[in-house]
This record gives structure tokens, sequence and C-alpha cells, in this order.
């Protein structure tokens, strides 16, 4: 774990890292989404524990986003490498800390290798770094792929080839292979293949034997989600991070080739061992957290991706079609209900995204609440359709979801998903509820 | 720790992944070109660009020359006819506009079509003073109110009609006419072959932008404003709200616009005579989000018409003498949202985001 090794792979990867930061920055600013997504918003939903962030005004939004700039660009450079690396991962932190309707897994996986160029050194001069050092981006990339591999196998991705049976035919204009993806037997292939190819990829990549026949294999695969999925950079970045796996050997020629040779690192280091210090003890404690942080869902009974209690931050990438639609209401101390507006005061995107999460309706509701004075109680009727499910009821609609409920609480609220309502029945029964939940 | 194919050179590298991807390549299109049946697999492809050159050409196109006439006839109407041929003239110009009023993108919704021709209520004081001074400036956000059909509803079915007035309407028929021709212009000379050539799945992609105004005008100025709000759905104190009625003024065909808007509802979503969103949910094939949701949105559709007619004009009383039985018309129309919203848009998948973000 200690023995000195080459720092070559991880000057790739700071370098290629810093390019694509730079890019997809730019490309954030070039779509409008610091509008959209941050400045324009009435409301924001921050992450749990740090609703404290200060939301950032447009001068604000200046400073992070050229943070992220002017951090992606220092970490191109060595001596700069870990400031730079800093500020990035600073700045571009807090943006996705402050809006839940934002997250998206790579987006998480970009702050954890900043934060990782943060804590650990990749001068090209200083040509020896621990083993350990490598390994914690290897085994960062490994993971990521494992566990989405592991997401994959369950019954609505093996056995009915859902979401994907609903996701590729509406490529089927796509030239030459459009007509294939209508195919229903296509989306059986792409499901499998995509789970054996995440759950191979890890002792794929590791295998200098398999490594040269996996990598092009992986290339397809990305570009082909790229095309496929609207998931911005995140092909890219892996593509372009697991060349971390390749030889030495091929990260000198490439600097060579670009005329930024890297030095080699001489025999007698290769010979040696670093101490241990403090980073090997943070990274060590990183990556245990990486492996240990996205099973907290197994103390939540009912499905997963139903409930989505601890789904977040454990590389569930691309796995459901879930779309629905909430109401809310606002009782107050009359008794009189009102409906409430969603999308005359949240953004599309909030709109869709608070609809299926649980938590996200919690937080609306308490934001309605600290707006809306002198209402008692605020109920919502959300309807969710789940991987071409026909919509359900989602959660207890005569539930008070303005009450102060831990993050961390069991969801009781949410209905089982075996438990299908739906609404010309829920019409019927609404007013016998009502009396009996006392709303 | 040598490894040949991947290290040695960089150039040799690349080659060999070249090649490989080449030979993937090559697989995909062998078994593409191999592929027998394109016709009748019920998880066949929907031709996109045929859906969109059937809503272009045979629902929205005819739909905008319909309206345009509707309005030329009112001018003319208003121009040497009577006042009760100008009523005619004007309910007609109403119905034939609930049939636009779904095509909120584009063109429309550059001209900000809907809310210049028909925010009710109007502003029936600003109308009488528009009358007077004859100073009214039409398509600005601050005389919305004072324009297009609620403002001729007002005009030709309260207080006493005389030349000021007849002058005053005309002006508003013609302001009317002149946004729907414009509108229908956009369509004819420009729109409809952007539209029909975006046959992507993007937000920007003719089905996209579609879809999200359908659904949006559908849920917003049909469900609601023209049931919901009256019925007091959506009001603090839960009691209706008469004077939200659209065709307040003229009382008797209220219901028939309401009526109106689900017959273009259904006809959208049927594609007319030509290929539509059922065809597309029918292509899915027999799943339950497939042809079992194009049943079931066919049998909505037809309970909410249903509903719609047991509603009784004037709809501004029958809100008030009738509530409960207002509300139970508004749940079927509420039903069909869920099925269009929720339902629909997830059997159709990434295909339309409201917003242009990255997903994961």
């Amino acid at each position: 774990m200690t023995r000195l090794v080459s720092v070559a792979p991880l000057v790739t990867l700071r370098r290629l890292f810093a390019v694509l930061t730079l890019c997809s920055t730019i490309r954030f600013i070039g779509y409008g989404w610091v509008d959209t997504q941050i400045l324009q918003p009435n409301w924001l939903f921050p992450f749990d524990g740090f609703e404290w962030l200060p939301r950032p005004n447009v001068a604000g939004a200046i400073l992070l986003f050229s943070g992220m700039i002017f951090g992606s660009c220092l970490m191109f450079f060595d001596r700069a490498a870990r400031l730079g690396a800093l500020i990035f991962f600073i700045c571009f932190t807090y943006v996705e800390l402050l809006d839940k309707c934002n997250y998206l897994n790579h987006y998480y996986f970009v702050s954890l290798i900043a934060l990782l160029l943060v804590l650990i050194p990749t001068r090209s001069d200083r040509p020896s770094v621990p083993l350990f050092m490598k390994w914690a981006f290897k085994g960062l990339l490994a993971l990521v792929y494992f566990y989405a591999g592991l997401a994959k196998l369950h019954t609505d991705w093996l056995v009915d080839a859902l979401p994907l049976s609903i996701w590729l035919p509406q490529h089927s204009s796509i030239p030459v292979i459009g007509p294939l993806l209508a195919e229903r037997w296509i989306a059986y292939a792409f499901s499998w293949a995509g789970a054996a190819f995440d759950l191979l990829a890890p002792f794929a990549l590791f295998s200098n034997k398999l490594r040269p026949w996996f990598y092009p294999i992986l290339v397809v695969f990305h570009v082909l989600t790229w095309v496929l999925f609207p998931i911005g950079i995140f092909p890219w970045v892996m593509i372009l991070s697991t060349t971390v796996f390749f030889h030495d050997d091929w990260h000198h020629s490439l600097w060579n080739r670009l005329g930024l040779p890297l030095t080699r690192i001489s025999a007698t280091e290769e010979a040696s061992h670093a101490r241990i210090g403090w980073q090997f003890v943070v990274v060590g404690a990183l990556f245990i957290f990486q492996v240990i942080f996205p099973w907290r869902h197994l103390f939540y009974p009912g499905n997963l991706f139903w409930h989505e209690t601890g789904y977040r931050f454990g590389w569930r990438v691309m796995l459901m079609e879930k779309s629905g639609m909430a109401t809310f209401f606002l009782q107050d101390e009359s008794g009189v209900e009102r409906i409430f507006e969603l999308d005359t005061i949240l953004t599309p995107n909030q709109v869709k995204m608070t609809a299926t999460q649980p938590d996200l309706l919690r937080q609306v509701a308490r934001k309605i609440a600290a707006t809306n004075e002198g209402e008692e109680r605020i109920r919502a009727e959300v309807w969710v359709s789940m991987n071409g499910r026909r919509s359900q009821l989602y959660i207890d609609p005569f539930e008070d979801l303005s009450a102060p409920v831990a993050s961390w609480a069991p969801r009781n609220y949410v209905l089982p998903m075996d438990s299908v309502i739906r609404p010309a029945e829920w019409d019927r029964m609404r007013e016998n509820v009502r009396d009996e939940k006392g709303w | 720790m040598s490894d040949s194919l991947i290290t040695l050179k960089f150039g040799k590298n690349w080659s060999s992944l070249a090649g490989l991807q080449f030979f993937l390549l090559l697989i995909v299109l062998v078994v593409a070109g191999c592929n027998p049946d394109e016709e009748n697999d019920p998880g066949d492809s929907f031709d996109r660009e045929a859906f969109l050159i059937n809503t272009a050409d045979n629902l929205i196109i005819p739909a905008y020359q319909e309206a345009v006439v509707s309005a030329e006839n009112l001018c003319t109407a208003l121009y040497d006819g009577t006042l009760d041929d100008a009523r005619v003239a004007l309910k007609e110009c109403a119905v034939k506009w609930q049939a636009v009023a779904p095509f909120d993108f584009g063109p429309a919704m550059d001209r900000g079509l809907l809310s210049t021709t028909n925010t009710h209520p109007c502003d029936s004081l600003d109308v009488d003073e528009d009358v007077l001074t004859g100073n009214l400036v039409p398509g600005l956000p601050s005389t919305l109110d004072r324009t297009g059909l609620p403002a001729l509803d007002y005009l030709l079915h309260k207080g006493e009609w005389n030349a000021e007035r007849l002058q005053h309407a005309s002006f508003l028929a013609n302001h009317l006419h002149h946004e729907l021709q414009a509108v229908h212009d956009g369509w004819v000379e420009e729109y409809r072959d952007d539209f029909v050539s975006r046959t992507g799945t993007d937000i920007g992609s003719g089905l996209g932008m579609m879809l999200n105004a359908f659904n949006r005008t559908y849920e917003g100025n049909v469900r609601k404003g023209k049931l919901g709000l009256p019925a007091g759905v959506f009001s603090f104190t839960g009691n209706p709200k008469p004077h939200l009625t659209e065709a307040y003024h003229a009382g008797d065909w209220s219901v028939d616009l309401l009526y109106e808007a689900m017959l273009a509802t259904e006809r959208i979503y049927l594609g007319g005579e030509g290929v539509g969103l059922d065809d597309y949910l029918q292509s899915l094939g027999d799943v339950s989000y497939g042809t079992e949701l194009d049943a079931e949105i066919k049998a909505q559709l037809a309970a909410a018409q249903a509903a719609v007619l047991t509603l009784e004009d004037p709809l501004s009383e029958y809100v008030v003498t009738n509530q409960p039985a207002a509300l139970d018309v508004y749940s079927e129309l509420q039903a069909l949202v869920i099925l269009l919203k929720v339902d629909m848009m997830s059997a159709l998948g990434v295909l339309v985001t409201y917003q242009d973000t990255d997903g994961d």
C-alpha cells in the first residue's frame, strides 16, 4: 500500500479532469443553467444539514462559477493543482448542495474526484506516489461501476427490461440502429449486457490481460449511453478517468506526444516505501465510507426505488422511469381546504423532481407552511408511475407534511408499492378516509 | 506489469481501439441490415415524422384556418349584421378558438395568443372606459383583460348597444382576427416545416413542445380555467366564483365551450383520422403502458365528455346551485390530467422533459 509507484497515471487523470470540469462549467453556464437552476427559482431545497448555506445572489453565482473555472485552470498546472482542486471542490460542491432537485450521481462523482485531488499530490515533477494514492482513484472508479451493476440486479431491470423497454424505442428514428431499438429483445439484451458490463468493469479494468479488450467496449458503451440518454458529461468523465488503469508507459508516451514529458520514476524509488501519513488515514476512511454508505437503504423496508430512502449517493444511475404529479392542499384553522399550485412557485424541473421524491414533498410542504401563516395542516395527493406501472397513490394523502421529521427516519407515510390505489378508487374512498383520519 | 497491447505505443494502442470499435459497429450494422420484420411487430418503431406531419397539416393548420375564418365572419357580422348575428358569430369564434388553444407553442406562444385573445374574466369597467376614450392599445400586459373574446362577450351582451360600442367591438374583433391570422401565417409560411423537421426527443422537439403545450393547456385552461376556478376548487374559502366562468356575460354557451375544448383534446389525442398519440401508445405493444393505457385514456376521455354534458348553462349559476355536481365533473377532468401527465408521459419515457437539464 505504501510502495512507491509512478505518478504518471494520476497526472493524466488530473489534467483530463481539469479539462473536463472546465468544459462542463462552461457548458453549464452556456446553457443558461446558472440562471434557471440557481438564480431564478423562488425556492431551493438544500441537502439535509446544509440549509444554512447562504443562497448566492448574482454576484455570488458569478463568484462560484468563476471559482470553478479558475480552479479547473489551476488544476491543470502541477504547482497549483491542489489549490485549484480545492477551489473547484468548494465552489462546485457548494452549488450542488443548494438544491436536491439538481442532484446527479455524476456531480457527486465529480465532487469526490476533486476532493481526492485536494488530498493527493499529483505533481509531475515528483515522479512517485505511494500505491494507495493511485488505488484511491482506481478503487472509487471500480466501486462506481460495481455498485451501479449491483443496483441493476432487480426484477424490473432483469425480468421486465424496464425502464429500457420504454426508453429505447423512443430512439427508433436514429439511422441504421433505430429500428432495432424498438425491438423488445434489444431492451433485454441492453439490460443484461449493461448489468454484466458494470459488474465486470472493475475486474476487467484491473486485469492487464482483459483491459485492452475491455476499454474499447467501455468507450462504445458510454458513447451509446451519451447518444441515447440525456446524461450530460457523465460518459466522458468515465471514458477519460478510466485511463488511470492504463500502464505507466501509456501515460508517458501520451505526454511525450503532447510535448509535456513526465519525469520517470527511478528504480531506487520504485523499490522503496513511503511512510504512512495522515493522507492514508483520510483517504482510507473516505473509501470505507464509500463502500458502506450506499447500503444504508437496508435499514428501510420496502422497495428502495419506490420510497427512495437512502437512494442518493449510491451510484443508482439511469435505473427508473418515474413520473408523478402532486397536488398540495392547505387547510386553515376552520378546516377549509384550498389547493396550492406548485407550478406557480417552483420551476418545471423542481415540480417534476418533488412529485416523485418523498423528502422533497416534505421540504416543499415546510416551505409552504413557512410562507403561508395561519395554515394549520398541509397534505398532498400524489400520483406516481414507476417503470411503466400505471399511476397509483404515492403517499398517505392525509399525512400532515408540514410536520418536521428527521430526514433519516423511515418514511412510513409512503404507501407500500403493492397497495395499488388508482384515481377512480381514491375518488370513492376520499371522504371516508378524511373522516377516519380526522381532517 | 508490462502489457504489450495496451501500453507500448500510443499509436498502436489507439489503432487497436479503432479496429475493435469498427468491428462492433460492423456487427450492429449487419444485425440492423438483417432485421426482417419492421412492419407488424407490436413493439415496432413509431414514425414520429408522420405523426408531426399529421398534427401540423391535419390538426393545427386547419384549426387556425377555421379560427381565422370565424374571426372574419365576426368582423363582417359586426360591420353589416344585426347584434344577434354578431352574437352568433362570436360564439362560433369562441368555439373555433378552443381547437387552437392546445397548440400554445411556436408562433402562438411568441405572440402570447392565448392571453391576448382569451384572458377571462375581462375587466368590464376598463372595457367601458375604452369604449369612451378609444385609447386602447391591445397586446400589452396591462390590457390583456380588456381585449379578445371576453371583452367582446361583455360588449355584445351587457349594457346598451350603441354606435360607440359597435365601433369598439369592431376594433376588438379586428385585433382578434389579426392575431389569429398572424399565428396562422407563422405556421403556414415558416414554422410548419421547422416543426415537422424536429423529429428528435428533446425538449425542443416537435413532439416535446406539442405535448408540453397540450398538457399545460388542458390542465390550466380547460380543467382549471373553465371549471375548476368557477367551481371554487382553487379558492380560499371553497366557495364558487361564478364570475370566472368563460363567456360569463353570454351565459348560455359556457358549457358548450368546455365541451368543445374536450372534443379538441380528444381530437389531438387521436390525431384526427391520422397518426396520433393513441397510435404512439399502441406502438409500445401489449403492456400496461401501451395498449392498456391507450384504452384507459380513451375511456376517460369519453367519461369526461359525458360528465361535461351533465353540466347546464348558465354555468355561472350551475356552479353555485349545484356545486357538488360541478365538483364531480371536475374530478373526471382531473382523472384525465393524471392519465395524460403521469401515465402517458411515463410511457413516453425520457422523451419529454419539462425543462432542459441532464438526468441520471
